[in-house]
């Protein structure tokens, strides 16, 4: 079966009466929305959505500087506050045993989802406007942002029309497939009070050791994802740290790990229900590699056959 | 469609909650299949008492077992595998064979299929009176009026949720549920001279 | 799309109607932890429960006398050692760790294609490839492959979402009613 993936393209998003705008312009939309999404103080209610699962989060953005800092409360089931300061973010969460405190990787979150640098994008999507529309109370400005290639997921943006905030967005897969989504049901902007930033006592300010002397050598990564980080951390069900490197294009992200093969391997290709998430798992010498990310298929396999052992 | 990802009962919240220490909310788990387990087992083992001893040990397996339950397939189907390889080892370490059972009511691969069961008329022995039980109930099923009854039947029978039974029977999730609760009351009425309701003789 | 309510507001229900909803799993995680507490000292609310679930059984056709055995399986967990096995803990020393699964993707899985250890496909000379075609698996696969998505993939699922959405949530969500002001449906 012969993927015609530039008819499918077309006909994942609306057909405009337009064409895509210019390079320029749109490297100034996607600045406006990612500039808001940090240095705007807002606070409001998010839902994120994706099939039959939802959740709601309460987010508060305070600018500081050069950065900001944000705090989210997720609103369903157990308690749980995430602290974006500088470029951590940790969990507050409270479970059966009390408080427990959880670090994150990475601080991105809704709406802040575009990278810093935008500039990128525009080599591997192209931008359409679409109509004004309102959302969560907003009048906003609808921007679609269309791959290129088969190797990201399309983006449908809602930027309110005078700060260019992200009020909802949504990751498009095949055929205009909503994969997942984000919005606002009401915000406003201005934040009362501050992120405090002091972390509990007795956090220790461990950092992840980065990878050296890995096994493995990517040879090339598709076009338009570059290397963001690669760790060694440590996953629930294993004793030995495991690499974790992480690429992306900027808006769509692919994890590759890296592990002695177990005794029995199994390699395999797998796809979440809804064909967010895509996972390969392959053996290289005596490794494991699983590759998995939200993007597309072709996206994951690509990383996963441009490996080579050092 | 959606795969649904499980069926809507409260299994993962006992489940959860025995994890975390309560086994009260394990004991509502061993109430809750029981029965069943009883019935699967039976046709595995001909001896009723041996019966009851494997079920017993399910249950405690199982309840040892809990922290490595993943939540990833269904309670009671995790039960029930436990609950044949059970009564397997139980037979093989007593050089007995199985009884004849129907092949596509037990595949320990797969759940077993509580229909197939139902329809299955050579059950073991149950005594007199829990067959007058099962009359009574399904009588007062059949006397409960119709949308009544087609809301119990599709909770209990088909394991639909509230959501499923709303936008079969084209009605909004509060009168799905208020139908599942006064079907329930209806029929328990009936049995409760029956049951002679103190706590103790339990069913 | 937006789903309709189905939480169950404990206040609002009628005398026991928040048993029978409890016991079908129609109540919200938080509601549900109340109402069992409520149930274990409500003896008439137990004895509805051991009730409604008596006649879903005789409705199924199933019905043993149960209650010699049900003393025993009492006493005998009694015995047992109470087992503690809640959301792993933060290991002291490292503590980048993250929920055991991700809430925000959906976690079922389709099996595309399982092989045992094959080694990785040699890579074609301009880096594009082929779109990996689906194809039947066998049982065998299907079992390995299952193998495969229950426990092993979660965590790697669990670390790569902990840098892509900083917000990934515990893994049961209970549904709550959201309208957005004036967006189109």
């Amino acid at each position: 079966m012969k993927w015609l993936f530039c008819l499918l393209v077309f006909m994942a998003f609306p057909a405009w009466a337009d064409d895509a705008i210019s390079d320029s312009e749109a490297i100034s939309w996607l600045k406006r929305m990612s500039d808001a999404s940090r240095k705007l103080p807002y606070e409001g209610i998010f839902v994120v959505q994706t099939g039959d699962r939802m959740q709601t989060v309460q987010v508060e953005n305070h600018p500081k500087g050069l950065s900001s800092e944000s705090r989210l409360v997720v609103l369903d089931g157990q308690p749980r506050e995430v602290r974006c300061v500088k470029n951590e973010s940790v969990t507050l969460a409270w479970g059966a045993n009390g408080q427990r405190l959880e670090r994150h990787l990475g601080t991105r979150h809704f709406p802040d989802l575009l990278p810093e640098d935008v500039s990128k994008l525009v080599n591997y999507y192209s931008l359409h406007l679409g109509k004004n529309i309102r959302v969560a109370g907003q009048e906003c400005q609808l921007i679609d942002l269309v791959p290129k290639d088969q190797y990201r997921w399309g983006y449908r943006l809602c930027a309110e029309q005078y700060t260019g905030l992200p009020i909802k967005a949504v990751m498009v897969g095949d055929n205009g497939r909503p994969l997942l989504q984000y919005a606002f049901v009401k915000v406003r902007e201005g934040a009362t009070g501050h992120v405090n930033a002091d972390f509990p006592v007795g956090t220790p300010v461990a950092d992840l050791n980065p990878v050296v002397d890995s096994p493995l050598v990517v040879k090339q990564l598709p076009p338009g994802y570059s290397q963001l980080v690669a760790v060694m951390r440590k996953l629930p069900n294993r004793d030995a740290e495991v690499e974790h490197w992480i690429f992306s294009d900027g808006l769509n992200h692919i994890s590759m790990f890296v592990e002695p093969a177990p005794e029995h391997m199994v390699n395999a290709k797998g796809q979440s229900s809804r064909g967010l998430v895509n996972l390969m798992i392959s053996k290289y010498g005596n490794y494991k590699v699983t590759v998995l990310g939200d993007a597309p298929l072709p996206a994951v396999a690509f990383v996963a056959n441009n490996l080579e052992l050092r | 469609m959606e795969q649904i990802m499980s069926e809507q009962d409260i299994d993962r919240q006992l489940v959860e909650r025995a994890r975390q220490g309560d086994k009260r909310a394990f004991e509502l788990l061993v109430e809750k299949y029981q029965r069943r387990l009883l019935r699967l087992l039976s046709r595995m083992v001909r001896d009723p008492d041996e019966v009851e001893d494997i079920a017993q040990e399910t249950f405690i397996k199982a309840y040892r077992a809990l922290p490595n339950f993943r939540g990833d397939a269904a309670f009671y189907t995790w039960l029930y595998r436990i609950g044949v390889n059970t009564a397997k080892n139980y037979l093989a370490s007593r050089n007995k064979t199985m009884r004849t059972v129907s092949d596509q009511a037990i595949d320990d691969d797969d759940e077993p299929d509580e229909r197939l069961m139902a329809q299955d008329n050579n059950t073991p022995e149950t005594e007199l009176v829990s067959k007058q039980i099962v009359l009574a109930v399904n009588e007062a099923v059949d006397a409960l009026p119709e949308e009544l009854r087609s809301a119990i039947s599709l909770r209990e029978m088909e394991g639909l949720s509230y959501e499923e039974i709303a936008e079969l029977m084209g009605c909004p999730i509060g009168t799905v549920r208020s139908r599942i609760f006064r079907a329930r009351e209806a029929i328990a009425a009936k049995l409760r001279p029956m049951l002679g309701t103190s706590q103790d003789k339990r069913w | 799309m937006m789903k309709a309510q189905r939480v169950v507001k404990f206040d609002e229900a009628i005398s026991e109607e928040w048993l029978s909803a409890l016991m079908d799993g129609e109540m919200a995680d938080d509601e549900a932890g109340s109402a069992l507490g409520r149930l274990a000292k409500d003896a008439n609310a137990m004895r509805s429960w051991v009730e409604y679930g008596l006649i879903g059984d005789a409705m199924r056709g199933c019905v043993h006398d149960t209650s010699a055995l049900d003393q025993r399986i009492k006493a005998a967990l009694a015995a047992e050692p109470t087992i503690l096995a809640p959301v792993a803990r933060t290991n002291r020393h490292t503590v980048y760790w993250v929920a055991a699964a991700a809430a925000v993707v959906a976690i079922s899985w389709t099996v595309l294609s399982v092989a045992p250890n094959k080694p990785g496909i040699p890579v074609a000379s301009n880096g594009g490839l082929e779109v990996p075609q689906a194809i039947q698996p066998t049982p065998a696969q299907i079992n390995a492959a299952e193998e495969v998505a229950s426990n092993e993939v979660m965590p790697y699922l669990a670390a790569h979402q902990d840098y892509a959405f900083a917000v990934a949530g515990e893994p049961e969500l209970h549904i709550t009613p959201v309208s957005l002001a004036g967006d189109a449906r």
